[in-house]
């Protein structure tokens, strides 16, 4: 079992940054990330047999990635970093013993131990459901953006890019440069709401030029954004043929289109954060202080699983928890590193103000247009009515009351994908679920993995 | 020539390789994942679900919600999104929980 110093999970921005932050001070690193090259989702890199010599068309901020790419590859090449690809953590033991199956058909699993730990998960795409959210067709809208940037590929032909949040733009943006007719852009949001932040957003300059990159993109292709609307069903027998809109006012209209690029907003991965008995904010990502620190000794996180904010502001927190590992691990103080720490501060009231103006539409709204035969869980097939049922007639007060009488949240995705729209449907608090293990293992793994907490049978 | 994604970055790909899909040929690129492979065949949906037997194909797109499992050379529950494809797959449609009757 291979030892390290620091053992980073997740090597996207924050991880990346961490890790060559933390090598650059001397520190011998591992980087763990379940995809076959370091990026992340915001720099998830195109298959390197496809030999896309223009690769930059597909991102934003390539030179950033530039710079991080041949800074792994110089540590990489001394040996301070190593860098496992293709491993899919699934629990980390106090101490710390990380485990992974190795991807992509996960039927193994290694361990690797460190004396410090940064968690750097990520997150993924909140889609509240909808009557017709589960016919194919019908995609998150970075699923849409993943699958193009990697496998250079589309969903369909005529595409609406819908929800809420700042990622619509770059998804719908990349769609249309790859050929796809993007036949509207949907957010819910109300352009209004961005006037009450404009103190926070003005300070950010270069992220209000990026979306009005995107803005002015759309424009050339004849792409229109609409606010203040909503997909509110999507209509097929065993594919996506149409989608409807509804305007706040209550009018709807009929669009034709065989792919549904659709989110509202990001949730963090905190599985881990969470095994190891890191508390949580009310938000539901991980609590750290100024250092990048959890409450946990020796375990500090970064990026997206402690606060929706995009990928420059995974870069500093990264780099700031990167120094204060390195510090920390010689038993000194990090120095102070203002720079990082004010472009995180700006950033982190950029992206409150964003979260804000793009805020989820609330339950009472949108649970109304989900009908009782609406699919909620996808992978355990629970409708609406029976989640209304474990409420109104057997009394569930709590998501995990719900999940026991219906079933929802306990398939493969363990109520990642559900868990918001039961909480709405059901009236409870969505609360994150406490599973013993990131993501499914097979039986075989868990009775071979040996715990370094074990105790020696006598 | 209409703009396509391998066009938009110039990509210049390796010789395709063929595999099937319940038993079709289809071409694919090296370094595509099955997901990737199918959706340029015009594929979009590959399983049916345990319960209703409803179409399903690729949700998240990054393997957190497991509505684009495959059975791919006889092995069922594989995420189509992450899997490679690799020369001679046997990509066929997952039926329920791809185990068939038990």
């Amino acid at each position: 079992m291979a030892h390290y110093e620091l053992a980073v999970v997740g090597a996207g921005p924050a991880g990346l940054a961490a890790a060559l932050t933390a090598a650059d001070a001397g520190v011998r690193v591992v980087l763990l990330d379940g995809a076959p090259e370091a990026g992340g989702q915001f720099y998830r890199q195109t298959a390197r047999q496809l030999h896309a010599r223009r690769p930059q068309r597909l991102y934003h901020a390539w030179p950033t990635w530039e710079r991080l790419r041949d800074r792994l590859a110089a540590h990489c090449s001394t040996g301070l970093i190593t860098f496992l690809a293709d491993r899919h953590v699934w629990h980390v033991e106090p101490g710390f013993a990380v485990h992974a199956l190795l991807g992509p058909q996960q039927q193994t699993s290694e361990t690797v131990t460190a004396d410090a730990l940064i968690l750097a998960t990520g997150g993924y795409e909140r889609v509240l459901p909808f009557p017709g959210w589960t016919l194919p067709g019908v995609l998150t809208a970075g699923g849409a953006q993943a699958m193009l940037k990697a496998g250079l590929v589309l969903p369909g032909r005529r595409a609406i890019v819908a929800g809420t949040g700042p990622l619509l733009l770059p998804v719908a943006a990349g769609l249309a440069a790859a050929g796809a007719h993007v036949a509207g852009l949907y957010d819910s949001a109300d352009p209004r709401a961005f006037a009450k932040h404009t103190s926070a957003l003005v300070r950010s300059p270069e992220k209000l030029l990026e979306g009005a990159g995107y803005a002015a993109h759309l424009a050339r292709h004849g792409v229109r954004v609409r606010f203040r609307q909503t997909i509110v069903r999507a209509h097929g027998s065993d594919r996506l043929e149409a989608v409807t809109a509804a305007r706040t006012d209550g009018t709807e209209h009929l669009i034709e289109c065989d792919t549904l690029a659709v989110s509202q907003g990001m949730l963090p991965h905190t599985e881990i954060a969470q095994t190891l008995g890191a508390a949580l904010t009310d938000l539901g990502t991980v609590t750290v202080d100024d250092e990048q620190c959890t409450d946990v000794p020796r375990l500090w996180a970064a990026g997206e699983a402690t606060g929706i904010g995009g990928a420059a502001l995974s870069l500093a927190e990264g780099e700031i928890a990167g120094r204060s590992v390195a510090a920390r691990l010689r038993g000194t103080l990090p120095a102070p590193y203002l720079k990082a720490q004010r472009k995180r501060r700006r950033l982190r009231a950029f992206a409150e103000a964003i979260e804000s103006a793009y805020a989820p539409p609330p339950a009472s709204a949108w649970t109304a247009q989900v009908d009782d035969e609406t699919v909620l869980c996808r992978c355990e097939e629970v409708a609406a009515g029976a989640v209304r049922e474990a409420v109104s007639e057997l009394g569930a007060t709590d998501l995990r009351s719900v999940k026991l009488l219906t079933r929802a949240g306990m398939g493969w995705c363990q109520g990642r994908i559900c868990g918001p729209g039961v909480a709405g449907v059901a009236g409870c608090p969505q609360t994150p679920a406490r599973t013993p293990f990131a993501r499914p293992v097979p039986l075989g793994v868990l009775t071979e993995t040996n715990s370094i907490n074990e105790r020696p049978e006598s | 020539m209409k703009r396509n994604p391998l066009s938009l970055v110039k990509a210049r790909p390796e010789p395709s390789f063929q595999v099937t899909f319940d038993g079709a040929p289809l071409d694919v690129l090296p370094g595509q994942t099955v997901a990737a492979a199918l959706w340029s065949a015009g594929v979009t949906s590959w399983r049916t679900t345990r319960v209703e037997g409803r179409p399903r194909g690729v949700f998240c797109g990054i393997g957190v919600c497991f509505d684009c499992l495959v059975t791919v050379n006889g092995v069922p529950n594989q995420r189509a999104c992450l899997l490679p494809a690799n020369p001679g797959d046997e990509i066929t449609t997952q039926r329920g929980d791809g185990h068939g009757a038990l």
